[in-house]
């Protein structure tokens, strides 16, 4: 990652660049965010072979969402170059997934694991195992300096640390001269940061939800919105 | 029901019915006679009168003859209506002649909420008379013992045909014949039909592919007396609400003995029930029906309008179809007609017998809508009727349809095949089209299916296919139709905490903007919005300064292209103006001044900035196929162009475009150059918001996903997802998939083909006037104000998202990180 590329992603709203945690950031507007300062690129809610658990409920669903998901991260890992990535939990749908994946599809995602130093698994409330035969360390948080990184939020902490966490799958609607913007969105207050979901067959939830107010310790002041796969960093919407 | 004629005709009525007649000083008019004919000749008939002529007697005439003369046990008439409510009507007016007569005749209701018990016992032992819907027809049609129930089956009444034939729950009431003729083959079909224009098309629709069935005519005797209702009210220029002429509406309801207030929308329906109340001074008895309030509501409405204790009901099309509300004596309709079919149905409501003449009273909501009131009026003067075009059968009721074969028994895709023929909507399909649609069924049938161990139909060792799994069969079952909802949530009205009574339903949109304190209109009375506990919205009655109205998607009725064509003709005589409301005239005239009235054989352009937006509005009269074709393709070259369009609105006369830039007229004249995009702008479309709308409807009638009832438990939302993305993974990993074609087929229902795209830009060279003004127009006030505009995703939006990002500190963050990494590489 070359400072020039990186100023062109900015400049053309493909990432978003800010500040948390005392650091700077760039959010992409697929819904990843990276720290240069260790070339850390975090993905999460990745929901591998949703697809495959819904259609064995009888919903003839077509199955191509985890091939979707892995070229949207292929995307990103060739956009960033990144030497570690952090997968923020749910990255699959169930733990079962292993069971029903293609070969095609395990190979997809072990191609894709091999092409970074470090690959970390953080796990989450859908897979509290990672399926076996795939790369990477399996951990229920990661830190980094004083940022923890995790899928759901962490109560006891110590308030002055900071936390970056999945699960929520937060989306906003923006409203300018009355047209309105919707997409899923980065969250933050003073010490949370809440990351969008990346998988394909994801769902989001307002961040006008209740459930957010609770997470913040502070009321949220900063959102990326991901529109059109670009970047927009947002005054919240009162 | 009958008509007082004194020299009866000569037929062989039997003779308990023959003493019914006269004990009511009834004869039986010619075209019941003729009813009875055809019936003994086993002939299938559509019998076309106007409102108001006895017809569902008249389709059931020879059922009770034949059950007189020769009683019998088990199904003998299946009677299908559109409306829940029409079968419980219908059942009265049965059971009334049946108990006077003293006959034998079993007669029920089978409806959504008809209780379980019952449901199972009329499977078993089925009445003579059965009155249901196409819904639980299917239904019943799922079940195994199907052949048994239908075994005596002599005649399936269609009622209200018109109202079916031309949508998709008409293509699915095709398919349910198709199949009990497959059970029963010779059943005698009945269709009843208020008048059409065309009613070999909907006698064709009502046989079996390439077997019409005998049509039959009753003339319209007395034209109906409609006026503009006068009103010294300022009409507005905008708004469909009418609520400027409520105190007219009032004064008109308190002069006739008993009205009825036709309106648009349920919203509307809350509104100007809402406002009529607020003048009540005579505290004359109105009352409120619409369809999403609940039955107790319905029918306790009902009820009090049979005794005669209301003066008035302010309703919805929900009111429309034939339920019998004796004397009513003047309908108004408040808001545009829509369309002079639906015009006369609800006008046909007033006076319900043959021989006087309706009244009814037109309020149109703003000032084009009284061009419409006024076209209608002319086009009921000299007897012209709108028609629905004639469109082959929908595609994604067949898996549906598969499925419900299965069921029922193990199958052969052959056979069903060969029974889908049957139905008209479906003759002419492809063998090749059934086949995908099968395997859809199946498994999905993608082409790249690494994953189809699970299948919904399995075959077994004798090559037959059944349901894999219990589930899919309740599935199935739960989700059988072709009405796709949005998410519903029940209002309870509150008396104390946590207990009160369900009076209806609101979208759950609606109920999610909602905050503790809110005041909302619903049933008639304003609500304080409290909480939404267990999938129920939680109220107390109570006072609000400005109460919200719960608006339902699906409450919009488009114009029918006749009335359209009216409106434009009346606009290009101005002779005929005269008849217009003063205040219309001014307005037509201030727009002559400002702008220019739209002329024949042009098309008339205004641009103007508007709302911190430019504004185009395109006058085509085409309809709406064109104008949403042209959207696509006017917004797809001012995308090219980069004049960066954010959405855009279809009406019935035209379009309405909003960008940011400014456009001049010769990048105006370039937008409808004649020239192709071709597969550029199949992909636009294929990508558009309207598309996606009909893949959704697509994806739940086709099985593919559930219509969600769930969806209410909000923590859990993120894991339910749309439909838009496996639309979005399924046309960039399976192009070919038989749900894309299934989906762009149905579009093309609201959408004009690239040919005659093309030979309509040809038409248009030449021909364009382009107006820009420093402001909008009067004539497009009620156009700008339609809030229903389809989001184009591009350049706009995204230059309007630039504009709000917060780049302050971008530069110098860039600086730091820039120094960083150097730092880190050293």
């Amino acid at each position: 990652m070359t400072p020039n590329h990186l100023e062109r992603l900015v400049n053309e709203n493909i990432a978003s660049i800010f500040r948390f945690a005392n650091k700077i950031w760039l959010a992409d507007g697929l819904g990843a965010l990276y720290l240069p300062e260790i070339h850390l690129l975090v993905v999460s809610d990745l929901h591998f072979g949703k697809g495959s658990f819904l259609k064995q409920h009888g919903h003839p669903l077509p199955t191509y969402d985890t091939i979707a998901t892995v070229e949207l991260i292929e995307k990103l890992l060739e956009r960033y170059q990144p030497i570690t990535v952090l997968c923020l939990g749910d990255s699959f749908h169930d733990v079962r997934v292993g069971e029903r994946l293609s070969n095609a599809e395990a190979m997809a995602i072990r191609a894709m694991i091999k092409q970074v130093q470090q690959w970390i698994w953080v796990l989450g409330n859908h897979d509290p195992d990672i399926p076996a035969g795939f790369a990477g360390d399996q951990v229920s948080t990661w830190e980094y300096e004083d940022i923890v990184f995790t899928h759901e939020p962490v109560t006891d902490l110590d308030p002055a640390s900071y936390q970056i966490m999945g699960h929520f799958h937060p989306k906003l609607t923006h409203s300018i001269k009355r047209q309105q913007m919707t997409g899923k969105c980065f969250i933050a207050s003073m010490h949370e940061l809440i990351m969008p979901s990346l998988g394909v067959y994801t769902g989001g939830l307002p961040v006008d939800d209740p459930v957010f107010e609770e997470v913040f310790t502070t009321s949220a002041n900063q959102t990326v919105l991901c529109y059109q796969e670009k970047a927009f960093l947002l005054h919240l919407n009162k | 029901m009958f008509a007082r004629i004194t020299n009866m005709p000569k037929t062989q009525l039997p003779i308990q019915l023959q003493d019914w007649f006269s004990s009511k000083g009834w004869a039986i008019r010619d075209y019941q006679a003729h009813m009875l004919n055809q019936a003994r000749e086993n002939r299938s008939t559509l019998l076309v009168a106007p409102t108001g002529a006895g017809k569902t007697l008249s389709g059931f005439l020879p059922t009770l003859c034949e059950l007189i003369e020769a009683p019998m046990q088990g199904l003998h008439t299946l009677y299908i209506s559109p409306l829940k409510a029409l079968t419980h009507d219908i059942q009265r007016n049965l059971l009334a002649p049946i108990e006077a007569m003293g006959v034998d005749i079993s007669v029920e209701t089978r409806t959504g909420d008809t209780p379980s018990h019952k449901r199972q016992r009329q499977r078993k032992k089925p009445p003579n008379i059965l009155l249901t819907t196409p819904e639980s027809l299917m239904l019943l049609l799922s079940y195994a013992d199907a052949k048994h129930m239908f075994r005596h089956l002599r005649t399936v009444i269609i009622d209200e045909a018109h109202s079916l034939a031309a949508n998709k729950r008409g293509d699915f009431t095709t398919l349910a014949m198709a199949r009990l003729s497959a059970l029963k083959p010779d059943y005698r079909r009945v269709g009843l039909s208020a008048t059409v224009a065309e009613a070999e098309v909907l006698a064709a629709w009502l046989g079996p592919s390439g077997e019409p069935v005998d049509v039959h005519r009753v003339a319209n005797v007395v034209k109906p007396k409609v006026k503009l209702m006068r009103t010294t009210a300022d009409i507005p220029y905008g708004g469909h609400m009418a609520t400027y002429a409520v105190a007219d509406i009032y004064r008109e309801i308190s002069q006739a003995k008993t009205s009825l207030v036709f309106v648009n929308t349920r919203a509307q329906a809350e509104l100007i029930f809402q406002s009529l109340w607020e003048i009540n001074e005579q505290g004359l008895p109105i009352a409120i029906y619409h369809g999403a309030l609940a039955k107790d509501q319905r029918h306790k409405v009902e009820n009090m309008m049979g005794q005669g204790l209301i003066r008035s009901v302010v309703c919805t099309s929900a009111l429309e179809l034939g339920i019998d509300w004796g004397n009513v004596d003047l309908v108004l309709q408040v808001g545009a007609p829509k369309g002079v079919a639906r015009l006369l149905q609800r006008i046909g409501r007033s006076n319900h017998t043959l021989d006087e003449p309706s009244e009814a009273l037109l309020v149109p909501g703003n000032r084009f809508e009284a061009l419409e009131a006024l076209s209608a009026i002319d086009a009921i003067e000299h007897n012209q009727m709108d028609h629905e075009p004639y469109h082959e059968g929908a595609l994604d009721i067949i898996p549906q349809f598969i499925m419900n074969c299965a069921i029922a028994g193990p199958v052969a895709p052959e056979d069903i095949y060969q029974q889908v023929l049957l139905a008209t909507p479906y003759g002419g399909l492809e063998r090749d089209t059934f086949m995908q649609l099968w395997r859809f069924t199946i498994d999905g049938g993608y082409a790249l299916s690494h994953y189809d161990r699970y299948h919904r139909l399995e075959k077994r060792e004798d090559g037959l296919f059944e349901p894999a799994s219990k589930r899919v069969t309740l599935r199935h079952r739960q989700n059988i139709g072709t009405i796709v909802e949005a998410g519903r949530l029940k209002v309870k009205r509150l008396r104390r905490a946590h207990t009160g009574k369900i009076i209806g339903e609101i979208e759950e949109y609606f109920a999610q903007q909602l905050v503790p304190g809110d005041t909302f209109l619903f049933a008639g009375e304003c609500l304080i919005f409290d909480t939404i506990k267990d999938m129920c919205v939680e109220a107390y009655p109570g006072k609000g300064k400005e109460p919200k109205i719960p608006s339902f998607v699906g409450g919009q009725m488009p114009l029918s292209s006749f009335l359209a064509d009216a409106v434009r003709l009346l606009l290009a005589e101005p002779h005929r103006w005269v008849d217009l409301p003063l205040q219309v005239r001014e307005w037509l005239d201030l727009q002559a001044e400002f702008s220019a009235i739209p002329q024949l054989g042009k098309i008339m352009i205004e641009h103007f900035p508007y709302r911190q937006a430019q504004y185009t509005l395109i006058y085509t009269f085409e309809g709406r196929k064109a104008n949403q074709a042209l959207g696509m393709l006017i917004t797809k070259r001012m995308e090219k162009l980069k004049l960066q369009p954010l959405s855009f609105s279809i009406n019935d006369y035209g379009l309405s475009i909003c960008s940011l830039k400014v456009i001049d007229k010769a990048q105006m004249l370039s937008l409808f150059h004649p020239d192709i995009l071709g597969d550029e702008l199949a992909d636009w479309m294929l990508s558009s918001p309207m598309l996606k709308r009909s893949f959704r409807h697509v994806a739940m009638v086709s099985g593919l996903t559930e219509q969600n009832h769930h969806a209410t438990r909000k923590t859990m939302k993120q894991v339910t997802f749309s439909t838009d993305l496996i639309y979005d993974t399924l046309r960039e990993h399976d192009p070919d998939h038989i749900l894309l074609k299934v989906t762009q087929r149905d579009a093309e229902r609201e959408l004009l083909d690239l040919q005659r795209l093309t030979d309509l830009l040809i038409r248009y060279v030449g021909k364009i006037d382009f107006i820009e003004l420093p402001k909008v127009s009067p004539m497009a006030i009620p156009i700008v104000l339609n809030v229903r505009a389809e989001i184009i995703k591009g350049s706009g939006r995204e230059a309007l998202l630039e504009h709000a990002t917060l780049y302050d500190e971008a530069e110098s963050m860039l600086a730091e990180v820039r120094e960083m990494l150097a730092n880190a590489s050293l």
